[in-house]
């Protein structure tokens, strides 16, 4: 029963905070993309995709923690991403660059793992 | 009201096509990710209908993952889903001002589909054309979202085939890969791209802040700090001249 009821809370939370700026959509500060406000919104949000992208290829490791247990497998990541980014950037195409990316880290973990 | 900036302008149906069209290059990751989620339920237990039931009314990985996971902690995972959640906020905030002219029951019915994916495919869409936004988003986020209900069953009942460790280690990036290629689209938005980026390497340190609550405010950090050098540069520059 308690899935249920996590799944039932995960999902109204999910939607009223989905839901919660639209209660403030004629708002100055949402509507002008010039103005600080919607500026700070913005760059949070692109801030905050960062983050996640970080905590799930680095398993939410600490700086120190890192640094000190840090293997090739975490380097080929690092590697693949700032790759993906320029290699979109480039050619303007997400899907060549993700399945390029994607083969050669499975490649590259086949190896490494045995 | 947002001046529409548009090289042309586009029927609604035809809006919703190229919306659909672009999800299959923003959406691609969901394919592999919703096999995953439905596997790893499969694998820990879980019956198909609450499986099932985390996609088609939840939709967003990270809190899918962690429920699926780590249920059995129960009450204890209520303040991770609120943080989890929070960001939605982030998200629908960004895309408000382009959609506030739609109604508001056309608004709630596709909530369900603002998801960081479909959140990058709109800002994407939005900085170049502002023609029928509420029919871009459902044409780019229903597919996806159709694709990911039908993979978490398929995912399912293909169960533990799908749960080998290459498999583990492939969602650790699919994800990253696919959020970095939509950061790449903002590219050449300096801001919001620095803005993805600082985000990715204040991660490890203000963790050392935040503890738990990381992803709910180093973005917030990062905002206000890029908002301050923007606005600094800004100011140096009509000083200039």
């Amino acid at each position: 029963m308690t899935i249920w009821l996590l799944i039932a809370f995960s999902a109204v939370t999910a939607f009223a905070f989905r839901a919660l700026p639209f209660a403030f959509k004629n708002s100055r500060a949402l509507t002008q993309p010039q103005g600080a406000f919607y500026r700070f919104i913005s760059y949070s949000a692109q801030a905050m995709l960062g983050v996640i992208v970080y905590n799930t290829a680095l398993n939410k490791m600490d700086a120190l923690t890192l640094i000190l247990q840090f293997q090739i497998l975490d380097a080929l990541k690092l590697f693949l991403l700032a790759g993906t980014f320029i290699a979109v950037v480039k050619t303007k195409k997400i899907l060549p660059s993700f399945f390029t990316s994607l083969c050669i880290f499975v490649a590259g973990y086949l190896y490494l793992e045995g | 009201m947002l001046t529409a900036d548009t090289p042309a302008r586009s029927s609604a149906a035809n809006v919703f096509k190229e919306g659909a069209r672009d999800a299959i290059t923003f959406g691609v990751a969901f394919i592999f990710i919703y096999l995953s989620i439905g596997a790893v339920s499969a694998a820990n237990l879980l019956s198909l209908s609450q499986a099932a039931a985390t996609t088609l009314l939840i939709f967003s990985t990270p809190l899918q993952f962690l429920l699926i996971q780590n249920y059995s902690d129960g009450w204890l995972l209520i303040p991770i889903i609120l943080v989890l959640n929070a960001r939605f906020v982030l998200l629908s905030a960004s895309l408000a001002p382009y959609i506030r002219t739609s109604s508001n029951l056309a608004i709630l019915s596709c909530l369900i589909l603002i998801t960081p994916s479909t959140f990058t495919g709109c800002i994407t869409r939005f900085k170049r054309r502002t023609d029928h936004p509420l029919q871009y988003l459902i044409g780019l986020g229903l597919p996806i979202f159709v694709a990911s209900v039908i993979c978490t069953y398929i995912g399912f009942i293909a169960g533990a085939g799908l749960a080998a460790p290459v498999i583990y280690a492939a969602m650790t990036l699919l994800l990253p890969l696919q959020f970095t290629a939509l950061a790449a689209k903002q590219w050449p938005h300096y801001p919001e791209a620095s803005s993805y980026w600082l985000g990715f390497l204040g991660a490890p340190l203000l963790v050392y802040l935040f503890n738990d609550y990381s992803l709910l405010c180093t973005p917030f950090i990062i905002g206000g700090l890029m908002v301050v050098i923007e606005d600094n540069y800004k100011k140096r520059g009509s000083a200039a001249l």
